[in-house]
């Protein structure tokens, strides 16, 4: 039963979880949700180290013209496998598992409402991943579409390979992963938070879950419709997408970006709300303006749904005030983000360990993600910038710089939690270092280069004046970040032959989390502290702190 | 007035969905008036429609569910007069003095009105992988052939017999733990552990 106190609980209680060796058959059977959480981090990264190989390999592919490291087929399977790998096999999975991770503990529950269905969702992730990728082992090779699979393209008169199927059905089982591991989040929200923890005395980040997994159960069936729909169209003979037996190959656009777009603020908001963690920690203040960050987040979800086809400018067949307009819109709330993260720095007590430099190098790089997405907006813009490495390097931007960063900061800042140790910090530095160097070279060259008219997703290129250099630029940049993702995963061994000294607290943060011990028992808390805002291990070390003072000034 | 009709007395959750269900409407009668397009209508209808139902849905839950809660805030609030820890008196100022985090009267069954018992979590078991596993041989029996979709049956239907029989244990040794005298019996094993590997 969990208990009310005012006293943290002490670091010599540090719970030790059981099977501290490789208990396979207790990770396989496991139902706790930080398990379930880690298993789809590791499962994520692992995507990620796959997804991040193909891209080098196309890296060098285009380092310089007429230079064929992999066939013009193979290059199609690269670019698609890597897109849907980053997007739904890697960025997706991730805010699952800091989702699941965290929000039990964020609210003071012992897990998840259900968590055999919480257990589902991450094998049916895993299982339709390497389906995914496994179109690599057939002799036909990948799926060759494009992660937006666009009809005609992805029909069968177009796409022969048995990969494209195995693309699909793989997409439909993650789809379904994301749709169960939603309603999992939202019901958990709504019916375990413990008590005087009302909606606006929730974490950022919880709340951002709350957002995104209510646009998840959106976005997510209308993909798995068009899958569905393509599928019957290839194996049997149905005629959705095909003008000519009176379908359309535009219905699958409107479905794909109804998903697709809202899809990024599912990877997005998660790591908004990440940042909306780190800040106020390492900034020694409470995050400026909670309401409006809360009421932000809530106005970019509903937004994220109205602007799907801005994506779709260039097919004639949208209304394009309607979408360039939304699309500035949602800009205003996002811009109330910056905001709360720059006056919650602003008059603070700032310090800069790993999870801050990722926290600020996540606002240079989103920002420019983000003033780059309203050029994009304007339909004029976009008519030119359409398929160029413009769209490449924006997309990047945003993805990168909105999540990716975000994600980094949110591993380095939780990593204590997850294993009772801290990082070494030169090399979590030195990680973000080499990161972000790697990062800047290798997208801001393709700016100019979609400027100049470059296209995205061709093998080879002319040797137009000025393209092979900033193609060669970009590519050393892309090694560069290889190199770093090197030095996290040394870091991450370093920490793990270490002991566990980290304690529940290392941050002196605010969020229920940091009450349970490092890592926390299996049922979470042994006791919670009184919840009367929005920081409550905060308020609890400042009563902490007061009862000892007392207590001092009380002897003789 | 102005409080119900800003609907101030009800929880922050019934509100939330109701505003969202409002805008993707609105957004929906826009968009169709604008472009006359019926792909993106019906998705946006969806959208708001989706949201809209469910806020009503709290909405005509609200009384039942938040009186439920301030009472037993209230019996929170005595037991911690009678000595206990005081950790709740917030819930229960809350409720009482009708201030600002008090939304649909009150906090503590007030701070989280949806509020439903813990249950029983379950113990580890091998369900999930088994049904993922046979739920993915299955789809993917669509690229290969009917051979694969045999072979998920198995898993599947392990992973479900498993999965449900578990299930039905615990809502039994749940319903028998709050009224003993009115449960069906049970054999004492699956009272005792429900966690099955």
């Amino acid at each position: 039963m969990t208990t009310l106190t005012d006293t943290p609980p002490p670091v010599a209680a540090a719970h030790a979880p059981a099977g501290a060796g490789l208990d396979l058959l207790g990770w396989l059977a496991t139902t706790d949700h930080k398990r379930i959480g880690i298993m789809y981090g590791i499962a994520a990264l692992g995507f990620f180290l796959a997804a991040g190989v193909m891209a080098l390999v196309m890296r060098a592919e285009l380092a310089v013209p007429g230079l064929q490291l992999v066939t013009e087929q193979g290059y199609n399977g690269l670019f698609t496998i890597h897109g849907t790998a980053m997007m739904l096999l890697f960025a997706t999975p991730m805010v699952a598992a800091f989702a699941n991770y965290l929000i039990p503990l964020q609210v003071g529950a012992a897990d998840m409402v259900y968590p055999r269905l919480n257990a589902l969702s991450f094998w049916l992730f895993l299982f339709g991943g390497l389906v995914v990728l496994s179109g690599f082992l057939v002799a036909s090779g990948p799926a060759d579409i494009g992660w937006t699979g666009y009809p005609p393209n992805s029909t069968l008169p177009y796409s022969t390979t048995t990969g494209t199927d195995l693309w699909i059905v793989g997409l439909l089982l993650t789809g379904v992963a994301s749709i169960l591991g939603a309603l999992n989040f939202v019901v958990t929200i709504f019916t375990r938070r413990a008590p005087g923890m009302s909606m606006f005395r929730m974490p950022v980040f919880t709340w951002s879950m709350l957002v995104t997994s209510i646009l998840i159960l959106y976005a997510f069936p209308a993909i798995t419709a068009a899958l569905i729909m393509l599928l019957l169209e290839r194996r049997f003979g149905a005629e959705f997408f095909n003008p000519s037996a009176g379908g359309d190959p535009v219905l699958w656009q409107h479905l794909f970006w109804f998903f697709g777009h809202p899809e990024v603020y599912i990877i997005a908001l998660p790591f908004f709300g990440v940042m909306g963690e780190t800040f106020p920690v390492f900034s020694r203040k409470p995050l400026f303006g909670y309401r409006a960050f809360v009421l932000a987040t809530i106005f970019i979800g509903a937004y994220s749904m109205t602007v799907w086809a801005h994506h779709m400018f260039t097919t004639g067949a949208i209304n394009l005030p309607f979408f360039s307009a939304t699309s500035f819109i949602i800009a205003v709330p996002t811009g109330v983000k910056f905001f709360n993260w720059i006056f919650t720095m602003i008059g603070g007590k700032l310090w800069f360990p790993a999870p801050m430099l990722w926290s600020v190098g996540f606002l240079f790089t989103f920002l420019f993600g983000g003033i780059t997405g309203v050029l994009v907006a304007s339909a004029p813009l976009d008519f030119q910038f359409q398929d160029t490495y413009f769209v490449v390097a924006h997309l990047h931007n945003v993805l990168v710089g909105g999540s990716v960063f975000a994600m980094w900061a949110g591993i380095t800042f939780w990593f204590p939690k997850f294993t009772g140790r801290r990082l070494n910090e030169p090399l979590a530095q030195a990680h973000f270092w080499l990161w972000t160097i790697g990062f800047v070279v290798t997208f801001l060259p393709q700016y100019q280069l979609g400027a100049w008219g470059m296209p995205r997703r061709y093998a080879d290129y002319p040797a137009a004046p000025g393209w092979t250099e900033l193609n060669v630029v970009s590519t050393i940049g892309s090694f560069c970040i290889a190199a770093s993702v090197v030095v996290f995963l040394v870091a991450v061994v370093e920490a793990l032959r270490r002991p566990r000294d980290a304690g529940p607290d290392p941050w002196q943060a605010n969020s229920l989390e940091w009450w349970a011990d490092s890592p926390p028992a299996h049922h979470n808390f042994r006791s919670l502290p009184p919840i009367r805002s929005a920081r409550p291990v905060f308020d609890a070390r400042v009563a902490a702190r007061e009862a000892q003072r007392g207590g001092a000034e009380d002897r003789p | 007035m102005i409080r119900r009709l800003l609907l101030l007395d009800h929880p922050q959750e019934t509100r939330f969905f109701l505003f969202v269900g409002a805008f993707g409407l609105a957004l929906a009668t826009v968009y169709w008036f604008l472009t006359y397009e019926v792909a993106g209508t019906v998705l946006l209808l969806g959208f708001g429609a989706g949201a809209g139902l469910l806020g009503v849905g709290l909405y005509r839950s609200r009384p039942g569910a938040v009186r439920a809660g301030a009472d037993a805030a209230r019996r929170d609030a005595d037991a911690s007069e009678a000595g206990r820890d005081g950790g709740d008196a917030s819930a229960v100022d809350q409720v009482t003095a009708g201030g600002e985090d008090v939304p649909g009267g009150g906090a503590g069954g007030v701070d989280t009105p949806f509020s439903t018992p813990l249950g029983r979590l379950p113990g580890e078991t091998l369900a999930p992988l088994a049904l993922g596993l046979g739920m993915a041989l299955g789809l993917t029996a669509v690229v290969f052939g009917p051979w694969l979709l045999v072979a998920g049956l198995v898993p599947l239907a392990w992973g479900a017999w498993t999965w449900l029989t578990a299930a039905r244990d615990e809502l039994r040794a749940a319903v028998r733990q709050e009224a003993p005298e009115t449960a069906p019996d049970l054999a004492p094993d699956l009272v005792a552990d429900t966690g099955e590997r």
